[in-house]
């Protein structure tokens, strides 16, 4: 750990280093000849803009609509008024739909067409569910088919029909007194009032789709920078430019800058769209999360600079790029929490760049978290794009001499 | 930036090497080289593909470190004051390293801005070598929009704007065509007359001829170097007693065929309409005349000639050819070479082993078996 502290403290030193060593006449000249490059080819301009929109439209227009409306397949053995009661309460809840073709004969039927895929969830009335409603000494069994091959809907179908069936229960409860008694005995002793906080509706849009805006514009940034001097490199125009007195320095922090001005715009863009679109409204302070997004959006363009010092072409760069893109959803806190995850996993999880960003722009849109809370990942990202920094110069350096 | 030191006297060194060794794994692209280069001259580097010369040139330029030796361009040492030599070297790669998505002028500015010339006097500077190149018509051009002269030229415009003591030239006429070659030698001979150093590189023996010194790099080494009129001169060439006619005949390839078996006659090369004679000293020219009147040769014109420098590369390169084999390069190593490398000795006993028995155990087996 020690180690660890001393050779990011070291890297900080020498970017300083590197930082001082630049010259703004230097820099100046490979911003401006960036900028007029970049401009001057429309196609990679319609790429910058319209991409981040696109993806962070599709993706998030896919992901947005949680469960609604799941069509149900009923096979009522009973047919009597007590049973159509209970099928209409599922069919007049949010979360399910019964229709006049959704009816079948048979629990065989039932099966078949759940196994087919026709439907996720299926219904099965008992002959006997009318009358033992009405024994006191008996409860009613209704059986929920589900099709567990999608592990979250199926959790997700089960705590519904749960949600209906105890609602149900409390609606016959209510109107028919010797039913009360039977599910005054089924009653829970204890009540449980649970009050979720920030996310009230519990939207996975909410989750998902500042989580997705990071991992765009993370791809994005990245691939700005790794072609950046792979390019260079491919067409000889490096070779000339390393005949001239240029700094590496001037070289690095004149690539990043461009491209940093241009992720900021991509992000705002792709904010916009957020707030606007899927009406995602940032709860805390939007400079704040401007300013760590400038920061992230820096660290992800030294990852692309890193992986442009180490590549040869640009079709290794984009295939190290992609190598990066799998680890950034699986093990970023992306989808799955980070928590259960095994420490040396974790180990990975918090060297990437995004992890950090992830809690912070989740932080900042959906809790309304302020600088006193995210302090901590800040400084994180910044000593990571530190040390890529440097690593990138001194890679760097070595291939030229 | 502190002041180098060197002065501008006449006759100074403006590159020199000292045993300079350049190797690419065990091959060594440049061997040995020992060049000294004065002030103010055209340097032609020759020497077929792959001998050397692009490696030495980035060695001078700073864009490749020498594994062992030392150079200087410029008083200074390659290997301690890359930055320093840079801001006083241009630099024209064999290949057009240019922008292509910039144009003429923009590039132009890039390269200015990066030398540090700036202001009024990189106005100025820049307006010099535009007039100087005459590529003022094409500014607006985008690179791509160049024929190869073009590039050519902007690409010298770029290694002139900060006035270059040096400048490195590799094979910058190799893509041209003649006129485009003619008008950028014309353009050298301007530079070098006002006291630029040229360090060119080329495939042309007419290129050649125009240097004020030359040398000559055969796989990695430099096998001779000096004036052209002092290279015609070499032991190789002249020292063993050789004498070059060229003569008229006709018919030239019955001729030719005939002449190769005179006396004394050693070599013979058809040369346009003409023939080259190379035969020993004894050879005289009434010789020569009597022996192709004695083999019913129609010989005309027949004249003692000197050696072109294409006759010189020619017979240093076959004199040392004699000399040296190709070097013994190893097929390149994949993993499953390597592979096979590790596990070889470990494997070699048990088959050697296993053939054995194999192969003894029919005499093993009973005879009746």
């Amino acid at each position: 750990m020690a180690n660890l502290f001393s050779s990011i403290v070291q890297a900080v030193r020498n970017v300083a280093g590197f930082l001082s060593s630049a010259t703004w006449s230097g820099i100046q000249s490979v911003v401006k000849k960036e900028l007029i490059q970049l401009f001057r080819d429309p196609f990679l301009v319609a790429f910058i803009v319209l991409l981040p929109i696109a993806q962070l439209l599709v993706t998030g227009l896919a992901i947005s609509k949680d469960l609604k409306h799941i069509p149900v397949v009923v096979c009522n053995y009973d047919n009597r008024n007590d049973s159509l009661e209970l099928v209409k309460t599922f069919q007049n809840s949010v979360f399910f739909t019964v229709g006049a073709d959704d009816f079948v004969d048979s629990e065989t039927e039932l099966d078949r067409l759940i196994r087919k895929g026709a439907y996720r969830v299926g219904l099965v009335i008992p002959p006997d569910y009318s009358r033992s409603l009405l024994k006191p000494n008996d409860t009613p069994t209704v059986r929920i088919a589900i099709d567990g091959s999608n592990a979250n809907i199926a959790r997700s179908i089960q705590a519904m029909s749960n949600l209906v069936l105890s609602y149900h229960t409390a609606l016959v409860a209510s109107q028919n007194p010797l039913a009360a008694t039977v599910s005054a005995l089924q009653k829970t002793p204890i009540e449980s009032v649970v009050h979720v906080l920030y996310n009230p509706d519990l939207k996975t849009a909410y989750f998902l789709i500042p989580g997705i805006l990071a991992l765009i514009m993370h791809m994005m940034t990245i691939l700005f920078t790794s072609f950046a001097i792979v390019r260079e490199r491919e067409s000889g125009t490096l070779e000339q430019l390393m005949a001239t007195p240029i700094r590496v320095s001037d070289l690095m922090i004149g690539k990043v800058i461009p491209y940093a001005i241009i992720g900021l715009a991509d992000m705002l863009l792709t904010l916009g769209v957020m707030v606007w679109f899927f009406n995602i409204s940032i709860s805390g302070s939007f400079w704040l999360l401007l300013i760590n997004s400038l920061v992230f959006i820096v660290t992800s363009l030294t990852i692309g600079l890193l992986i442009s010092t180490t590549c040869k072409s640009q079709v290794q760069a984009v295939q190290l790029t992609l190598a990066l893109l799998l680890p950034s959803m699986m093990i970023s806190g992306f989808v799955f929490p980070l928590e259960p995850m095994p420490w040396f996993v974790k180990i990975f999880s918090y060297l990437l760049p995004i992890t950090h960003y992830l809690e912070i722009i989740r932080g900042v849109v959906i809790k309304g978290s302020g600088f006193a809370e995210l302090w901590g990942y800040t400084v994180v990202l910044l000593a990571l794009s530190a040390v890529l920094l440097a690593t990138s110069m001194m890679r760097f350096k070595k291939q030229v001499a | 930036m502190a002041t180098p030191t060197y002065s501008n006297q006449p006759g100074d060194i403006a590159v020199q090497t000292v045993d300079l060794v350049r190797r690419f794994g065990e091959r060594a692209a440049v061997d040995n080289l020992n060049l000294s280069i004065e002030r103010g001259e055209i340097f032609g580097f020759l020497g077929p593909n792959g001998s050397g010369k692009s490696t030495t040139i980035k060695m001078l330029c700073g864009l490749l470190s020498p594994t062992s030796g030392s150079a200087t361009v410029c008083g200074m040492d390659v290997a301690t004051d890359p930055e320093l030599i840079r801001s006083r070297i241009g630099y024209m790669p064999q290949k057009f390293s240019l922008y292509e998505d910039l144009t003429v002028q923009e590039n132009l500015d890039f390269y200015a801005h990066l030398y540090g010339v700036n202001g009024a006097e990189g106005k100025r500077r820049k307006q010099e070598v535009i007039d100087l190149v005459g590529i003022g018509p094409y500014q607006r051009y985008l690179g791509r929009q160049l024929s190869g002269g073009w590039k050519q030229r902007l690409a010298l415009c770029c290694a002139l704007v900060h006035e270059p003591e040096i400048i490195f030239l590799d094979e910058p006429t190799a893509a041209m065509d003649p006129v485009a070659r003619r008008e950028l030698w014309d353009l050298l001979f301007s530079l070098a007359s006002s006291g630029v150093t040229l360090f060119v590189t080329t495939h042309y023996m007419d290129e050649a001829e125009r240097c004020s010194s030359v040398g000559y790099i055969y796989n990695s080494r430099l096998i001779v170097s000096g004036g052209p009129d002092e290279l015609k001169q070499a032991r190789e060439v002249v020292g063993q007693g050789q004498v070059r006619y060229e003569l008229m005949c006709r018919p030239l390839v019955a001729s030719f065929n005939k002449l190769k078996q005179l006396q004394y006659v050693n070599d013979v090369t058809i040369f346009g309409q003409a023939l080259h004679v190379v035969g020993d000293n004894a050879l005289t020219a009434d010789l020569l005349r009597t022996q192709c009147a004695e083999a019913g040769i129609d010989a005309r014109d027949i004249r003692k000639i000197e050696p072109s420098l294409e006759d010189v590369f020619v017979a240093l390169t076959k004199a040392h050819e004699a000399q040296s084999t190709l070097p013994d390069v190893r097929p390149p190593e994949t993993v499953l070479t390597k592979t096979w490398d590790v596990i070889q000795p470990v494997l070699r006993p048990i088959i050697q082993k296993f053939s054995a028995t194999t192969a003894a155990s029919p005499e093993e087996a009973p005879p009746n078996g």
